[in-house]
């Protein structure tokens, strides 16, 4: 058992911390979220250059064979940053879905692009957002010759606004079973039978709703197996919670690092605010709060790839219920901890704490998490007992 | 980073399953997963038969007759030692005095103590707090006095747990004083035999005997039992605090009182359903069990950084804080659970010999006292409000 990284991944790490440290700053993201593209074509050529973006996309696919530790360590370093690249929607899910269900054609066209920096992709995916987790999907693909016919809306599309392909889940069965029927479908974004509008979150990223007007597809577009697909898109969604959730422990070493050092330095009642016992205490408690993250995002990390469903939901679920509630604590607690300064949108702490709240809201909120996390089975443990027959036949 | 145990480790985990469950009297083990009464034979009892097995000692280094397992090992014996019902076995002697004498004790002392220590022969307690020195203990005043080749103690402690089962006591006495009142502080092992000691119980919350104070009355002491050098017995003391930091989570303890609980929710009921079927019981069960597996996790860093052989880092500081706070929470949710169940106050139901009946569930009677005896975690060990301010101090540098 080790929790230390390897040298490659310490290497690795390093890098992409000197490449964003003197590549980003939150003035220039101020500036971005303002634009419609709302992240960097620099920094994304910069991540592909580092070979970040091929990284937790296995070897087989054209990527660098990483997993879930490598992920950790990126997305812990784009939240420490606040970097606003797609890399969750493009590379974690899209990639994703592609690098488990493409067929070799698709993946020699779409990882390369994907790689090295020159295609995005984004996961179109949800449609009500008022359902989490029990939506029944109400887009329909439905066949016409060789071709499928797409019809039907989807929200909330992670680094939809810059994406050059979409990956599409569509019934393609009639079921009233969430899990069976749904097939994915890529689909190229300048089709003319999608419209859509991209509109800014509440941290400032942008994200995309789209209709899809009767989109025709070929055969060739179909990833994976027709009506199998939602078994893929767990799998996705569980490593992106889970590096969504490295995200915000970088996030949230960064709020509470700023936070002692206002501690340290605002000075009232003649002596500075890291003297006040009472204080102290709450900066310990943000301190906990985040070491026990920290904990349970190694944990979800180490599961989250893996191909066992019930040790991956229990460990990324444990993650997220955590992350959430102490994302929550740390946030409210900076905020209060800096007084009136905490509330005003100058400090850079703001930045920080909205993208908290929208990590908090994607994904999976505290109790969605905490019930997925009681409800995972182990299938595992039904052990089938072989039981050698008994009965001994007369010889001859 | 690979958080997986290793064959070997998994190895150790049935070895340690299957001595459990062969050598662990099955007696011992069903008062402990029935929260009765844990007498000192019991634990006894468990503690030769480690001590036959040669894993009395999980710490040691071989050549004191310890096991020199890792943390990790330690860790997993823990866990699954504690899943079969294995009784908590006395801290004092080999986890705290016993490490001492290994740093710093004299070889005679180490021949002398150690080895019984092993076997069980003699029990030791741990003469620190005084009524007047808590959270605040270097003010400690219990004075030693040198006369020729013995010291003489006057004074007294106090929350001394199971002295009334104990051979020995080491204590932190005055032998002089210095600028700072950490100065002149020494440390002394002494018989709990010797004229002029005189231990009275103290009945906690849960009626229960397990601590007690402590008297010395002109209490001679050799001086070859003075541990350490004179008036350095304060950093020996503190030595303690930062020995075997995975232990005091308590993780092993807490999954077999989770798994408990999860009992307990299924065999109560609400408007006729399971427990576990309401929803805000469920998850506040599931909030707990994250916050455990969050622990465990946090353990097991520290753990497998010790075995790489660094320092433990920050986040060893936070054990204490929050496995206690898990014990208590477990406790006060298992209360929820079972509800008037636990109202019944019977202390003859949870000891050796009851065959009565209780008007609420058997399972049920112990756990309104052991709620209320948990309340001492966060007390014991360092409050968890100076655990907080010695993390503010020296890991955030407030």
């Amino acid at each position: 058992m080790r929790f230390t990284f390897t040298d490659e991944q310490t290497l690795f790490k390093d890098g992409l911390d000197r490449f964003l440290e003197k590549n980003f700053s939150l003035d220039a993201r101020r500036k971005m979220v303002e634009s419609k593209e709302a992240h960097s074509e620099h920094v994304w050529a910069g991540l592909a250059t580092m070979g970040a973006l091929g990284v937790p996309i296995s070897e087989g696919s054209g990527g660098l064979g990483g997993a879930g530790v490598e992920a950790m360590i990126i997305m812990q370093h784009l939240g420490k940053h606040l970097v606003l690249e797609p890399y969750l929607s493009s590379v974690i899910l899209a990639g994703g879905l592609v690098d488990l269900c493409g067929s070799e054609f698709q993946k020699k066209v779409l990882i390369p692009e994907l790689v090295a920096g020159e295609g995005k992709l984004a996961f179109a995916h949800a449609e009500q957002l008022n359902d989490e987790g029990g939506e029944l999907l109400r887009t329909t693909a439905t066949q016409s010759g060789n071709n499928w016919v797409l019809k039907g809306e989807k929200k909330l599309i992670l680094g939809g606004a810059t994406a050059d392909r979409f990956i599409i889940s569509a019934r393609t069965r009639e079921s009233n079973d969430q899990n069976a029927g749904v097939t994915l479908f890529i689909v190229e974004s300048l089709d003319e039978s999608i419209s859509g509008k991209a509109y800014p979150l509440i941290d400032g990223s942008r994200v995309l709703d789209i209709q899809l007007n009767d989109v025709e597809v070929g055969p060739e577009s179909v990833l994976g197996t027709i009506d199998q697909g939602q078994s893929a898109i767990d799998c996705v969604n569980d490593r992106a919670t889970a590096a969504i959730c490295a995200e915000a422990l970088g996030i949230m070493e960064v709020v509470h690092e700023m936070t002692m050092e206002y501690l340290r330095t605002r000075k009232q009642f003649g002596s500075a605010l890291s003297q006040f016992q009472v204080l102290q205490h709450r900066a310990v408690d943000m301190f906990i709060n985040i070491e026990e993250v920290r904990s349970l995002v190694m944990n979800a990390a180490a599961k989250a790839w893996s191909d066992n469903p019930y040790e991956r939901v229990r460990a990324v679920s444990a993650a997220k219920a955590l992350t959430n509630r102490a994302g929550r604590l740390v946030a409210q607690e900076a905020i209060q901890l800096h007084g009136g300064m905490g509330m005003t949108q100058e400090l850079p702490l703001a930045d920080f704490v909205k993208r908290l709240l929208a990590i908090e809201l994607m994904f999976g909120g505290e109790r969605f998490q905490r019930l997925r996390f009681a409800n995972a089975e182990d299938q595992g443990s039904e052990k089938t007992v072989f039981v050698s027959p008994k009965k001994r036949w007369k010889q001859i | 980073m690979d958080i997986n145990f290793t064959q070997e480790e998994i190895s150790f985990s049935e070895e340690v399953r299957d001595f459990v469950s062969k050598h662990l009297p099955s007696d011992v083990s069903r008062k402990v997963l029935e929260h009765k009464r844990i007498g000192k034979d019991d634990v006894l009892r468990w503690h030769v038969a480690l001590y036959e097995k040669g894993w009395i000692a999980p710490s040691w280094p071989k050549r004191f007759g310890g096991c020199d397992w890792n943390s990790v090992y330690r860790h997993i014996f823990d866990v699954e030692s504690s899943a079969l019902g294995a009784p908590r076995l006395s801290p004092f002697g080999i986890g705290m005095i016993g490490a001492v004498l290994m740093a710093h004790g004299t070889e005679a002392q180490q021949n002398t103590y150690l080895p019984k220590m092993l076997s069980g022969e003699e029990w030791w307690c741990q003469g620190y707090s005084e009524p007047g020195s808590g959270s605040d203990l270097a003010s400690l005043n219990t004075r030693a006095e040198r006369k020729g080749e013995s010291y003489v103690v006057n004074g007294q402690k106090t929350w001394t747990t199971h002295a009334q089962w104990a051979d020995k006591i080491f204590c932190l006495v005055r032998t002089g004083s210095g600028t700072r009142k950490q100065e002149g502080i020494s440390m002394l092992l002494c018989d709990m035999n010797s004229p002029g000691v005189e231990v009275r119980p103290i009945l906690t919350l849960d009626g229960e005997h397990e601590v007690n104070e402590v008297w010395f009355q002109d209490v001679e002491v050799p001086v070859e039992n003075l541990v350490g050098e004179e008036g350095k017995g304060w950093s020996i003391g503190k030595f303690l605090l930062s020995h075997e930091r995975t232990a005091i989570a308590g993780v092993g303890v807490s999954k077999r009182e989770l798994a408990y609980l999860k009992h307990l929710a299924s065999i109560h009921h609400y408007h006729g359903k399971p427990v576990k079927e309401d929803p805000v019981l469920s998850d506040r069960i599931a909030e707990l069990e994250i916050d455990l597996l969050a622990l465990e996790m946090t353990v097991l860093r520290v753990a497998a950084g010790e075995v790489s052989g660094r320092e433990p880092g920050p986040e060893a500081s936070i054990l204490k804080i929050r496995g206690t706070e898990i014990q208590q929470r477990l406790t006060e949710l298992q209360l929820e659970v079972v509800g008037q169940s636990a109202l019944p106050h019977l202390p003859m139901a949870w000891g050796d010999h009851w065959m009565g009946e209780t008007p609420g569930a058997l399972h049920a009677a112990p756990l309104a006292a052991r709620y209320l005896n948990t309340r001492k975690t966060s007390i014991y060990g360092g409050t968890n409000e100076i655990q907080r301010n010695i993390i503010a101090q020296r890991v955030l540098g407030l």
